[in-house]
This record gives C-alpha cells, sequence and structure tokens, in this order.
C-alpha cells in the first residue's frame, strides 16, 4: 500500500467514531416526536450500560443489581424537584441524582471489598440489594408514591435561572442533545482512561487481582474507585430517565437489573461500544417485535441472551471488531506469530 | 541481616506446615532454599509475603515486624515475589505487563496521567532487553512461551527495584538452554538485591553459587555451600539420596 492509501485508511479509520455521532445527530429529522424521544430513550439505557459495564466488563466486579444505582438518581431526581422550590432546583437534583447512589456505592464497595466479600458472594449481596429496596419503593408510599410512581413534582428546568429557562422535557431538542453529548464524553472519556495507566491497571485487577497485590497495589481501593465512577454514572442516567418516564419502584428492580447485563451481554461486555449497540438493538427489538409477539418476545430474547453468551462472548462488538480486524488484515502483511494486546 | 524468622510455626488445622523455624537473611545474599515436596518451601514464602499468617513466631524484615502486615503493605516495603506459576496479567500486552508492575505503589492520581513518562518507558526497555523481550512488547502476554512468561514475571518483579526478592522455583517447565540464562539472570540481579531462591533444580542451584537452606518436613535441616550440603549425610539421607 503506498503512503497515500495508508494516510486516507488512517484518517478514515480515525473518523469511523464521529460516524454514529453524525448519525445520531441527523436521524430526528427523520423520524416522529414519539421515535426519536424512543431513540433518547435508548440512549440513556446505553449510558446506564456503559456504567455497568465499567465494572462488569472492565473491571470484572460481578453484580446483579446495577438498577439500584438507576433508580436511585431517578428517585432523587424526582424528590429534589419535588420538595425543593428554589431557582436552580434543576441542578440541585442533578446533584442528587449522583451524590445518592454514589454515596450507597462507595458504602457498599468498601462494606463489602473490605470485608473481604467479592466476586458471587457479592453479586448476591447486590441482587438481594436490588429487592429489597424495590420493596421499599413499594411500600413506603408517603414518599415515593408506591406503586403508582411518584409524581407533583416540578419539571426540571435548565439554564440560568431567571434569565433564559429551557424546560427539559423528553420530546425536545435540548433533552435529545443533552442525551447525546453525554455519551460522547463518556465514550471520551472511557477511550482516554484505557490509554493511561489506570486503564491499564484495571484491566489487570480483572485479570488477577490477587497478582496486582502482590505487586503493591491496594485493590479495594481500585475497586471502590471504579464502582464509585460507576455508581455516579448510573445515577446520572436515572435523572435522564425521569423526563422520558415515570418513577416507579421497577426502575430499581431485578427486572431493571437483568435487562442491563442483557443489553450490556449481547453488545460485547468489556468493549467501549458494546453498551450501546446492545442497548439500541435490543430496545428496538423490543419495540418492534413485543407488539405483535407479546410475552413470546421474552422467551426470544432469552435465546437470544443464551446465542450470544454462548457463541459470541465478546457480543455484537467483538462481531464488528472481528470482522474489522479481518478486513485489515486483508489489505496488510502479517508480523509474527503472536497476537496483540487489544 | 534484611529478614530475620524467629521461631515461626505455621499449622492448617492440626497438620503441620512449618514447625519452629529460625531463619536468617543478610543482605545482598543469593539464598537457595530446598528441600523435599511438603517440606514447606512456599508456604514460608506465603508467610513472608503476609498472604498467610503464622501460628506463632515473628518475622523482621529490615528491623519492623511484619508478621501481621496486609500483602499490598509488605510489597511497598520492598519484597517482591515471583510465583511457581507464571503469573502474568495475559490479557494486556508485555510491556504493559511491566508498566503495571512498575507503577504499583503509587498514588492514585498518578494512575490518570498520561501513560508515556520518559524514565518510565526507559526503564521498561532496559527490563525487556535484559528479559530478552523487546522484540514482543506488544504481544498480550498470554502467547508468550512458558519460559517467556516466566522471564516476563522476572522483569515484573526487577522493574520494581525491590529490596528483597523471592524467586519460587523461577526454572519450572523450562529447558535446559533457558534455564542456564535464568541462572546468569539471577546472578546479575543478586548483585543488586538480595535474592532467595526456592528450587528443586541442583544443577541449577550449584550454578547459581549461593548460599543454601535445607528444608525437611517444615524443619530446619541444614545451611551451608552446595558443596558442604552435598557432602552432609543428614542430607543425603533425606533429600538427595546417594546421588550428588
Amino acid at each position: 500500500m503506498n503512503s497515500n492509501a495508508q494516510g486516507r485508511s488512517r484518517a478514515l479509520s480515525k473518523a469511523m467514531p464521529l460516524l454514529p455521532l453524525i448519525i445520531f445527530l441527523i436521524l430526528p429529522s427523520f423520524l416522529t416526536g414519539f421515535q426519536t424521544e424512543l431513540i433518547a430513550k435508548f440512549l440513556v439505557f446505553a449510558i446506564v450500560g456503559i456504567s455497568y459495564d465499567l465494572i462488569w466488563g472492565f473491571a470484572g466486579i460481578s453484580n446483579f443489581g446495577h438498577a439500584v444505582f438507576f433508580g436511585l438518581g431517578a428517585y432523587g431526581f424526582g424528590l429534589t424537584l419535588k420538595y425543593v422550590h428554589i431557582p436552580g432546583a434543576t441542578y440541585l437534583a442533578f446533584a442528587a441524582a449522583i451524590l445518592l447512589p454514589l454515596a450507597f456505592g462507595i458504602f457498599l464497595s468498601v462494606f463489602l471489598h473490605h470485608g473481604k466479600v467479592a466476586g458471587a458472594f457479592f453479586a448476591v449481596v447486590t441482587m438481594c440489594l436490588c429487592v429489597a429496596f424495590e420493596s421499599i419503593a413499594s411500600a413506603w408510599t408517603d414518599v415515593t408514591g408506591g406503586m403508582n410512581g411518584l409524581y407533583g413534582f416540578d419539571t426540571p428546568v435548565l439554564g440560568i435561572p431567571g434569565v433564559f429557562e429551557i424546560e427539559l422535557l423528553g420530546f425536545t431538542v435540548p433533552y435529545y442533545c443533552i442525551v447525546i453529548t453525554l455519551a460522547v464524553l463518556l465514550l471520551g472519556l472511557w477511550t482516554i482512561m484505557k490509554r493511561r495507566n489506570f486503564g491499564k491497571v484495571i484491566a489487570a485487577l480483572k485479570n488477577d487481582e490477587n497478582r496486582l497485590a502482590f505487586l503493591g497495589y491496594n485493590v479495594n481501593l481500585l475497586k471502590t474507585v471504579i464502582f464509585a465512577i460507576s455508581c455516579a454514572v448510573a445515577g446520572l442516567a436515572g435523572a435522564l430517565y425521569v423526563p422520558v418516564s415515570t418513577i416507579s419502584p421497577s426502575v430499581l428492580g431485578m427486572n431493571m437489573s437483568i435487562q442491563i447485563l442483557v443489553w450490556v451481554a449481547v453488545g460485547g461486555r468489556g468493549s467501549l461500544w458494546g453498551p450501546i449497540i446492545g442497548a439500541l438493538l435490543v430496545c428496538t427489538m423490543e419495540q418492534l417485535l413485543s407488539g405483535i409477539l407479546l410475552d413470546f418476545w421474552l422467551l426470544i430474547l432469552g435465546v437470544f441472551f443464551i446465542l450470544v453468551v454462548m457463541f459470541w462472548p465478546d457480543g455484537f462488538a467483538g462481531l464488528l471488531k472481528k470482522a474489522g480486524s479481518m478486513l485489515r488484515r486483508s489489505r496488510s502483511t502479517q508480523k509474527g506469530d503472536g497476537h496483540h494486546a487489544a | 541481616m534484611l529478614l530475620e524468622i524467629k521461631n515461626l510455626s505455621k499449622s492448617f488445622d492440626g497438620m503441620v506446615a512449618i514447625r519452629d523455624l529460625s531463619l536468617s537473611f543478610p543482605k545482598g545474599e543469593l539464598r537457595c532454599i530446598i528441600g523435599p515436596n511438603g517440606s514447606g518451601k512456599t508456604t514460608l514464602f506465603n508467610l513472608i509475603t503476609g498472604h498467610l499468617t503464622p501460628t506463632s513466631g515473628s518475622i523482621v524484615y529490615d528491623g519492623q515486624e511484619i508478621t501481621h502486615m496486609p500483602v499490598h503493605k509488605i510489597a511497598g516495603l520492598g519484597i517482591c515475589r515471583k510465583f511457581q506459576n507464571p503469573n502474568v496479567f495475559g490479557e494486556i500486552s508485555v510491556e504493559d505487563n511491566l508498566r503495571v508492575a512498575a507503577i504499583g505503589q503509587q498514588k492514585l492520581r498518578s494512575l490518570f496521567r498520561r501513560a508515556d513518562e520518559q524514565e518510565l518507558n526507559q526503564e521498561i526497555d532496559r527490563i525487556l532487553t535484559k528479559i530478552e523481550l523487546q522484540e514482543k512488547r506488544d504481544w498480550a502476554a498470554e502467547s508468550l512461551s512458558h519460559g517467556q512468561k516466566q522471564w516476563l514475571e522476572i522483569g515484573m518483579v526487577l522493574i520494581k527495584k525491590p529490596k528483597m526478592i523471592l524467586l519460587d522455583e523461577p526454572t519450572a517447565g523450562m529447558t535446559s538452554h533457558e534455564t542456564a540464562i535464568t541462572s546468569e539472570l539471577i546472578r546479575q540481579i543478586s548483585s543488586e538485591t538480595t535474592v532467595v531462591v526456592i528450587e528443586h533444580d541442583l544443577d541449577f542451584i550449584r550454578s547459581l553459587q549461593g548460599r543454601v537452606t535445607v528444608l525437611n518436613r517444615g524443619d530446619f535441616l541444614a545451611e551451608g555451600t552446595y558443596e558442604e550440603i552435598a557432602a552432609n549425610q543428614l542430607v543425603r539421607d533425606v533429600y538427595l539420596g546417594d546421588e550428588t
């Protein structure tokens, strides 16, 4: 390949990640308001999926109750807007949505990891917590509105109070842009982190945490840091979920936790795009098929999930990566017989 | 004395692994620990590095009591261990394995810095050359051969500039050629650091020219140069048989 062609293909591969962004930005012009809101909702799911992938795919910490942090974010957001009536309350609501799950996540990680509860045991505890939180949210009707959900809170408003205000409603352009911006920021941050020492250390943590301890690392601290980041992002996603849905106990429950897991597994755990592909793919399929297939849809999803886990453990993102590298290999010569690190 | 083991005992549910063991390791020495299987060699390493806590006795390192310290704190004091089975991080590159090992005791903040500082990169290059893995620096560690993984792990220990290195059967699974290279490598290392080696390969131990301690069933049996040990009747009966 001459240098011109090489330069072009390198520029192309750098521009590739921008393609989905461009698609998402122009998509609303082709869709109805309802459909655009749906895409925004799916992107919020993708964001909580990214937060889950951080601990599950990247750091290797099993967690079966991630919806707790998503739900705490949503409830934190809604409750702040319900009881705090000052200008700029929306910003406080966002802060609450992040801090509540963050604090709980840090507490949980410190308490459990320091007590040497890790791996499968940690996962079981998170699962129980999930069930517990859903029950509490259902029963505490005075605060949460119980099974009916949380209502009667002010509409979230961004901008500068008194100067200019933008209502954050699910079907508006500002909302859509905020969600996309957040997703792009997260992807950018993940890419940067992966290249820095932190990324390599977390990859090593997933591989062999005992060896890491022998090298002088405080493994519990590392786990808590990544867990904290994950919970904060999940909480933020929960806040963004409020304008496109109702805040009800199911947002904290096992169903939601399992869905998050399925999105990430199908999309490809540990990968950058996996959670996004997974959330969009599964949610779109559900939207299109559940109307026709009703409960049969769950069976299809279950079988689909099993197939992915058995035959394509790297998910759809893994398949795309393989296709990409096969394409690259067919154009260049092979170097050595060892495979390169991801 | 860099490391002192005083009346150390360890039992597991009644099974005694180490019995009232007292050993001293002077600074800068190259020591080999040998003994039949089950003599407590690896258990001794586990006790020193904090992976296990002794039933009784104490371990004093550089004047400090480290008997009940957590693993990562002991590692932070400069005791570095290489395990029996190659214990490298398979999914990241050879170079990154060294990088992760090197930045072990640093503050959390430094982990968020860029992964390419001049000084660290030079160190990594130096080590890669020493362990002859320069060509394979981008390879995922799991695609290395068994011997190369052992060297990578030795490299990961070296890059931490430890005060004391514990090598648990470093030549296990190696060819005789690889073993010879490893012997040379360890002799080079021991000129800069205190090294303790657990090994079974007697030719390898002889080539190291270090002091030898013999353990048997958790007890101290003998100590001396290789020639003294080989000539020791007690050792021959228990361990060496009649071959020297």
